[in-house]
């Protein structure tokens, strides 16, 4: 034995096999077959259908729980072992009908099927016995099938395990057990939300896509009155299931040929998750994650699974749009882009190249940020370019540049798995960062990873943490300095780190004095015991991570707050290793890309500052032309650009600032002031009302192209249908615009402008297409071998001699709309819908699970103000007002709300309220420090969240599947048992 | 100056137009593929004639009650026992090893030649030189295959009423 190395043989044959392998997974690891079906990689082992029976030392055990030891000998193949998976296998198929032709999952991965074929299995030794229970249609997503149900329970696993949303469990004490939901609720009224993992690892088609029925076959359209009778003919002239088989797999691979699979990467949040789309024509049959993803493996939430309706929505823009008048007209690509290119020469020659803003969008590709900077920089001249991360992620990125140096998260996924501590500070990720949230719920039920959540609101992490803090609202870098303060007093720094890998220390220990645990208290409303406890709990874990992200970033202290949290972590030496660091959850799919690839305003790509003039020379070089050497506007400078008359036009892609920006209001009063306004977006959105020109896009799926995740993770995208009507890629209509503007571009595919990229930012040196095949990744920075980086700072910081600096911080008091405003107005994202909802309302499904927004109120506050679920609200602030219906929840507490943002109506979207201050540092507004007023319109209503939502749910949580629950039935006998049964008893089967 | 607007003018294309357009893609596959579409219409010609586009169309308009009565009749137990046969029959044939079929038809070939010999002679042997034919070698080897066909035949058909009992 070697580091934990040795081998083992199975059926004569030598494998190499490591510590703490399961017989089942040496096995798989070198493609060697053992029969298995309730096992998962992603799930591990769940003993329930025992078709990976083994012999080990003449012992009859399960090969994906039995541990390998070394020089172990196991036997898969002889008689006695063949029949005890041929048994599994027949009481598996007691459960199930074979009609695999006329099946929807029939193709080619099915489990059961393939095991059924592998094992050889000719008849049904236990007859098919339907049981009493209805398909579940209930749900609009997915349907449940018991009679096809094998009880295998991966799903159940997965919802109480690996999702950990514990709706899903399977009632062994009926006498027909099936899966359940809640307390044996239809689906469409449990607490399911709709995330698909269970669907995505049934191993048959007991849980299926509603989208697959009927469509994936060439046969499975059949009516029913056809299809029973020809399944009953079948079973009842079939010489046996091997003739079956062979038909079914020829259907199989006459599938593959009109569906279509397709990787992509999901666009719904900063995850990144990656899976398949399966596609028949322009029609959707489903997304099929794959346990090779490299964040998610078959997780999803539900709009990455369900919520891909959009791409065929009638709403699309197909064509180019020209105001005329009061209207928009239609036009050619032609007509448009000339009309454009004249425009932006005219302004530009009029008023200068700093009088036109660029706007890009952190929704597009990498290639897509890349060639709009180089488009704005080299072409028309200007600094001016900015993107969305402004209104979110700005500020930790400051933070974590003044510390540590790199304005990304330190590890990845993994590293939040591993961690002993998981704090979440002003984040809600099993809502915002659904399928994050899963492996911190995971590691947190499994492993005994402990979680501190600081949030005004008891949302799903706040209930499952070990302790939820509610500090009055933008006080957290009060808290966090105490927390420090105290355990530097405690002597819980890590004096090896500081000494050895930090600069300004004492500097920094100085600036902490004033944080005292009675100022604290005063401040934050936490108690002392509170704000010890935290510090206890950091001192105690080996390893912690901190997650942030809009609770500490928009406010006026932003960059202050997520300095004090970077702060933190250094003093208590959780930088650099596995399971630690500062991670920034990024809310867009491209937040960080679009930063990474050079849309903003001071930054080429790679964060190098447009002011160096080495590296400016270098673009210089490149690209033929020379470049403005000043930084320039972002986003909020330059509405007040518009106010101010600096700023005459601008051209925005894949955003709706109208919506999104604070105080829109004030934003849109800008737009109109525009002499000249593109706006380049898959739909007609709030802010395309303002455009002189409209640019109809083309979404994610209609392209190829790159994103970076949160974890700075770039991963390849694949076109999956052509872009509809006259749309066309985001890069492709920048390239055409450029080449009327006098360039001379000719990319051909966005990999050549990948290369390009590559070719000037060292930070991607090694990044290219070849090395994203497939379900590859490269996690930033790469060098130019390939080599990435998925954990930053093991040897050094990014400073120029290698050192963290510690950065002291004030503490910036919120604003306050004044007396009469006495509510602290909260708001945020929700779990269906993405944002302010202008994708994922184009999904019947999701639209009737979430059909509008809501405003979350306490039970005190209802009972002051005579609320119920219902009522209709004015809120009203200094900047605007808004109108919607209340929902009475403990999730808020006093005089707190929470507006949910799904909306892009002016007269229910929170940003009519919000202002326009900002985070000093990096503009980024105070969404989250507003007071508003409350009038109550009308006292009773039709509550604004329907019934069917998962809210209303009630979890049933426990562990796994409780297999023992089977073992413990009458009706079971272990199989070892029975055969050995049969041994004796050979004389019964001669007579 | 720009107000939000929402009205878009969709310019909807001249359905004139595009008729016009799909006529002359038409056309023009027409055109190209001018010999084989004459074919083809002959044909279609007579099948009109003879009726059976029309029986065809009815069918097509009727498929799913067709189809319902079709898997009924198809669904008998006469049906079954037609498609049980024929593949047992393949089976059967699937499970002969092809040398010992060889020798067997060799075996039938030369014994027809044989056979057909003393038919066309029409030679007649005694009884005496019949019984002592028995003794040749050639003869009791055919006899000995014979009777252990039938034990074979035996057993199989035991190993029957043993499953039914």
């Amino acid at each position: 034995m070697n580091n934990g190395t040795f081998s083992i043989h199975i059926n004569g044959k030598e494998f190499p096999a490591k510590e703490g392998q399961t017989i089942l997974d040496i096995a798989k690891s070198q493609d060697y077959m053992i029969p298995s079906i309730c096992y998962h990689p992603n799930l591990g082992s769940i003993q329930t259908c025992d078709t990976c029976l083994v012999k080990v030392n003449g012992e009859m055990v399960r090969a994906c729980t039995q541990k390998a030891e070394p020089e172990m000998v196991v036997d898969s193949q002889s008689r006695i072992v063949k029949d005890a998976q041929y048994e599994a296998m027949s009481r598996i198929l007691k459960n199930h009908e074979l009609y695999c032709t006329v099946c929807d999952n029939n193709n080619g991965n099915c489990v059961v099927h393939n095991t059924a074929e592998y094992l050889e299995i000719e008849h049904q030794k236990y007859e098919f016995k339907p049981k009493p229970y209805p398909p579940d249609n209930s749900h609009p997503f997915y349907r449940y099938e018991p009679d096809q149900c094998i009880l295998c329970g991966r799903c159940v696993e997965a919802c109480q395990d690996l999702q950990v949303n514990e709706t899903l469990t399977i009632d062994w004490n009926r006498e027909n057990p099936r899966v359940i939901w809640d307390n044996d609720v239809p689906i469409d009224q449990s607490s399911c939300v709709s995330c698909g993992h269970c669907v995505t690892v049934c191993p048959c088609n007991a849980l299926m896509e509603k989208t697959m029925l009927g469509e994936a076959g060439f046969l499975t359209a059949i009516p029913p009155r056809i299809l029973e009778p020809m399944i009953d003919m079948t079973k009842e002239v079939e010489p046996g299931y091997k003739e079956i088989f062979a038909i079914s797999e020829v259907e199989a691979a006459m599938r593959k040929s009109r569906i279509k699979r397709t990787k992509t990467v999901c666009t719904y949040c900063g995850v990144g998750c990656s899976f398949e789309v399966w596609t028949k024509d322009r029609k959707i049959l489903k997304i099929e994650p794959h346990e090779d993803a490299p964040v998610n493996g078959i997780s999803t939430c539900v709009k990455g699974k369900f919520g891909w309706d959009f791409v065929n929505s009638e709403e699309r823009l197909t064509k180019p749009l020209i105001r005329k008048g009061e209207e928009f007209v239609e036009a050619t690509w032609d007509e448009a882009l000339e009309l454009i290119a004249t425009k932006l020469k005219e302004i530009k020659g009029e008023h200068g190249a700093d009088s036109i803003g660029y706007i890009a969008s952190s929704k597009c590709s990498n290639e897509e940020n890349y060639i709009f900077q180089k488009f704005a920089r080299s072409i028309m001249g200007t600094n001016n370019i900015d993107n969305c991360s402004r209104y979110c992620q700005s500020p930790a990125t400051t933070g974590l540049m003044r510390t540590v140096g790199i304005g990304g998260d330190s590890g990845t996924i993994r590293d939040i798995e591993k961690s002993e501590l998981i704090i979440v500070i002003g984040a809600n990720p099993a809502e915002s960062h659904p399928v994050l949230a899963t492996r911190i719920k995971r590691a947190h039920k499994l492993h005994g990873q402990k979680i501190i959540v600081a949030d005004i609101r008891k949302h799903e992490l706040a209930e499952r943490a070990n302790l939820h803090i509610h500090p009055k609202p933008s006080t957290d870098l009060v808290w966090l300095s105490t927390v420090t303060k105290y355990m530097i007093e405690q002597g819980w720094e890590d004096k090896g780190f500081l000494h050895s890998r930090v600069n300004d220390v004492e500097k920094y220990k100085a600036s902490l004095e004033k944080f005292t645990l009675e100022y604290a208290e005063e401040t934050t409303g936490l108690s002392k015991a509170e704000i010890i406890q935290v510090a206890e709990m950091i001192h105690e874990a080996k390893s912690v991570c901190i997650l942030w992200a809009m609770g500490i970033t928009q406010h006026l202290g932003g960059s202050d707050g997520s300095t004090a949290i970077s702060n933190l972590l250094l003093v208590t030496g959780n930088y650099g290793r596995e399971g630690t660091g500062a991670y920034p959850l990024r809310g867009h799919n491209n937040v960080q890309g679009a930063c990474d690839f050079g849309t903003m305003p001071a930054w080429y790509p790679g964060y190098e500052p447009v002011q160096d003039k080495d590296v400016r020379e270098r673009y210089e070089k490149a690209w033929g032309v020379s470049l403005p050497e000043k930084p320039g506007m972002n986003n909020h400078q330059m509405v007040e650009g518009i106010q101010e008359g600096k700023i005459k036009a601008m051209y925005l892609f894949g955003e709706d600032m109208a919506i999104v920006d604070s105080n829109s209001n004030h934003v849109q009063d800008a737009f109109e002031k525009l002499a000249f306004f593109v706006v380049q977006d898959i739909f007609f959105s709030k802010t395309a009302q303002f455009a002189d020109v409209v640019l109809p896009a083309a979404p994610s799926l209609e392209k190829d192209g790159t994103f970076t995740n949160t974890e700075r993770r770039i991963q390849r995208f694949h076109k999956v249908f052509e872009p509809l009507g006259d749309s066309k890629p985001d890069w492709l209509i920048f390239q055409e615009l450029a080449n009327r503007l006098g360039a001379n571009w000719n990319y051909k595919d966005p990999g050549e402008i990948m290369a390009e990229a590559a070719s000037l930012a060292p930070i991607f040196a090694g990044v290219n297409y070849e090395r994203l095949e497939g379900w590859n990744s490269l996690v930033w920075p790469v060098k130019k071998d390939g080599k990435d980086t998925p954990l930053l700072y093991e040897e050094r910081f990014y400073f120029p001699d290698g050192k963290a600096r510690l950065y002291p911080v004030e503490w910036t008091p919120p604003f306050r709309a004044g007396e009469e405003y006495d509510l602290h107005l909260n708001n945020g994202r929700l779990l269906e819908h993405f944002h302010e909802g202008n994708m994922t309302y184009r999904s019947e499904g999701l639209t009737y699970k979430v059909p509008s927004p809501w405003l979350d109120v306490s039970a005190e506050l209802a009972q002051e103000r005579g609320l119920e679920d219902g009522s209709l609200v004015r809120l009203t602030s200094p900047y605007g007002q808004v109108k919607v219906r209340v929902m009475v929840t403990d999730r808020v507490k006093g005089n707190e709300i929470y507006l949910t943002m799904n909306s892009s109506e002016d007269y229910e979207a929170v940003n009519r309220l919000t202002s326009s201050y900002h985070d000093k540092i990096t503009h980024t507004p105070n969404y989250k420090e507003m007071g508003v007023k409350m009038d109550v319109l009308e006292e009773k209503g039709e509550p604004p969240l329907p019934k069917v939502n998962h809210r209303f749910g009630n979890r049933i949580p426990q562990l796994s599947v409780k297999v023992e629950d089977k073992w413990s039935r009458l009706d079971f006998t272990p199989i070892p048992e029975l055969l050995e049964g049969e041994q004796y008893g050979e004389s019964d089967q001669a007579n | 100056m720009a107000k939000a607007i929402r009205q878009i003018n969709k310019s909807s294309p001249n359905p004139e137009e595009v008729q016009k357009e799909s006529l002359a893609d038409l056309l023009q596959a027409i055109i190209a593929n001018q010999d084989a579409l004459m074919m083809f219409l002959d044909i279609v010609e007579g099948l009109h004639e003879m009726g059976v586009l029309e029986a065809a169309k009815s069918m097509l308009e009727q498929r799913e009650d067709i189809g319902a009565i079709a898997i009924q009749q198809a669904n008998q137990p006469g049906v079954h026992n037609i498609i049980k046969n024929g593949m047992t029959v393949i089976q059967f044939a699937g499970s002969i090893h092809p040398e010992q079929l060889q020798a067997l038809l060799n075996g039938l070939n030369l014994g027809f030649d044989r056979m057909l010999d003393v038919a066309q002679t029409g030679e007649q042997k005694g009884l005496l030189k019949l019984a002592s034919s028995l003794r040749e070698p050639e003869v009791l080897l055919s006899l000995t295959t014979l009777t252990e066909f039938l034990h074979g035949m035996g057993e199989a058909f035991k190993r029957e009423n043993d499953k039914v009992n």
